[in-house]
């Protein structure tokens, strides 16, 4: 079993400096530190060094989505990934894809849900990907669910970039895209995946208080050792 | 399909709304006298805003193409709950059963703002039901080896009942389009349900050639939602060109000349007026009625005297 934890933005929004004293002491073994507003991104940034980090076996920057200069986003990210981040980006982020590119393999890449225009299956992920060879995939489940349903696009993402999952999302989320704890039926579709999603370090973005954190962990790893064996 | 793109694009709801076409425009057979047969797909919050969106698109559609038929299938609004969720019951009416099956085996979305993701959604939900609860289908010993015998039911089914109706219409509507109604049973109805039968029987046919155990309803979804992805002649052409090559000029021949026939402005409107009387005098519908002979000789060789497997299976599953 991977390390799972939590998505600082779910559990403080921009307060990440809250939502990581909320993780102190539980059973959390990966971070997804959130700047998902460009104005959070620079008190983050500074912040990072001197972070006490030690709990965590994998860490993450998820990356804002309302950068108004690419370049300079490109710029601060790589600062980033070159203190061993990975950096987690929404594809419709990206304009100018050679950008990117320095960012190497830390850059990871968010399957999106079905509000977005680009992102949201196999295909539209494979072109994101033609482009930036190098880049890893951050397979947001519940965004695959939200998709599909049936959840036969997420094995369609599964299977054809298996090389590149480097991290999950688990959550729910409803139409509009807001993120819930898991439900009954959340959980009963994604067992089935449980062999490919427990490969790769897990970040639960559920939005729970915080003495429902560590219960949250729990059904997490629940269902990601739920499958008898590894995929063939 | 670009013009009704572009009447679509403006009005369908964000993610949860598909513009969809049945029939000939699907299966790439549009003629001159052909019908649009169209439906919003709703998949999503119920909102009584979204009559208006069929309302808009009738009022635009009426313009330039002619109504739909009166059995009020199409030109309206279809929910993704009746789809999914009554297949088979009370709740199944015989409208239910032929829009889902329409969907299955021949329909397209117009590339309008998420209306391929919706379609996309909705057809998965169907093919998964008929997958996930097909008790012997799914067999872990042996994935896709099998038939899935609860998709080949309804599309049995759905054949029969269009036989049935058609008898019906024959009494309901007196005799009126009846000649026309006979040549397409024979032909695209026909087509229809054989390639159905070939995307069921393909599952032990060209069985997928990797299963993951966790994920085989996922993969056997995927492997019929490719066969749902092409139009009923295209697969059949698939199949013809890998068993049974030398049917392709009988089979596709007077495919042709079927549609060609419907093409004839004149031609086609005589053979509505057609009684059955007046019919087996009449020489375009004695040309169309060999036709369909030539398409249904082929047909039968390609089921049981072309391909030993084909055969079995067909022996195997076609009655039983």
């Amino acid at each position: 079993m991977s390390s799972v934890g939590f998505s600082t933005g779910a559990l403080a929004l921009g307060d990440f400096r809250r939502a990581l004293r909320m993780l102190v002491s539980k059973h959390a073994d990966a971070v997804e530190l959130s700047a998902l507003r460009w104005t959070e991104l620079p008190a983050l940034q500074g912040a990072l060094s001197s972070l006490d980090l030690d709990q965590y076996s994998y860490r993450a920057v998820h990356a804002p989505t309302d950068a108004p200069n690419e370049r300079e986003l490109v710029t601060r990210l790589k600062e980033i990934a070159d203190l061993g981040f990975n950096v987690v980006v929404h594809p419709d982020t990206i304009r100018e894809f050679p950008l990117w590119d320095r960012l190497n393999g830390k850059l990871c890449i968010e399957n999106m849900d079905s509000r977005k225009s680009t992102g949201r299956t196999a295909e539209e992920l494979g072109s994101i990907f033609a482009r930036l060879p190098q880049a890893k995939l951050c397979f947001d489940v519940a965004h695959a669910r939200q998709v599909d349903p049936t959840m036969t696009e997420a094995v369609r993402i599964l299977l054809t970039f298996a090389d590149r999952l480097a991290e999950v999302h688990l959550s729910e989320v409803n139409s509009k895209g807001k993120h819930f704890a898991m439900s009954l039926t959340a959980k009963r579709a994604y067992r089935p995946l449980a062999g490919f999603l427990s490969r790769v370090p897990v970040i639960l973005e559920s939005p729970v208080d915080e003495e429902d954190i560590e219960s949250e962990i729990h059904e997490a790893r629940d269902v990601l050792g739920a499958t008898e064996g590894d995929p063939q | 399909m670009i013009a009704l793109a572009e009447l679509a694009k403006s009005v369908l709801p964000t993610d949860e709304g598909a513009f969809v076409v049945f029939g000939s425009l699907a299966r790439s057979e549009f003629t001159i006298g052909s019908d649009l047969d169209w439906a919003v797909l709703i998949d999503g919050r119920a909102d009584s805003g979204h009559l208006e969106i069929v309302q808009r698109l009738c009022a635009d559609l009426e313009l330039e193409f002619k109504r739909p038929g009166p059995t009020e299938l199409f030109g309206g609004l279809v929910f993704s709950h009746e789809l999914i969720h009554a297949i088979g019951g009370d709740e199944d009416s015989n409208k239910n059963m032929t829009r889902r099956l329409l969907l299955l085996l021949e329909s397209a979305p117009i590339p309008a703002t998420g209306s391929e993701a919706v379609h996309n959604r909705i057809v998965q939900g169907i093919l998964y039901r008929y997958v996930e609860e097909d008790a012997s289908f799914l067999d872990p010993q042996d994935p896709a080896r099998r038939v899935p015998r609860f998709l080949l039911n309804d599309v049995v089914r759905f054949w029969r009942t269009m036989a049935v109706d058609y008898a019906n219409k024959f009494r309901s509507r007196s005799g009126q389009g009846w000649a026309l109604r006979n040549i397409k049973l024979r032909m695209s109805r026909k087509l229809l349900f054989v390639s159905g039968l070939f995307m069921c029987l393909s599952c032990k046919l060209l069985p997928p050639t990797k299963i993951d155990r966790n994920i085989q309803s996922q993969e056997l979804v995927d492997f019929l939602r490719e066969w749902t992805r092409r139009a009923p002649l295209e697969s059949l052409a698939l199949v013809i060109e890998k068993y049974a090559p030398s049917l392709a000029a009988d089979v596709f021949d007077s495919y042709d000349s079927f549609l060609e026939l419907l093409n004839d402005a004149p031609r086609r409107e005589s053979l509505k007026d057609l009684s059955p009387e007046a019919a087996y005098k009449d020489e375009s519908f004695l040309r169309a009625r060999a036709l369909s002979d030539t398409f249904d000789r082929a047909l039968r060789k390609l089921l049981f005297d072309s391909d030993r497997d084909i055969a079995d299976l067909v022996m195997q599953y076609g009655v039983f």
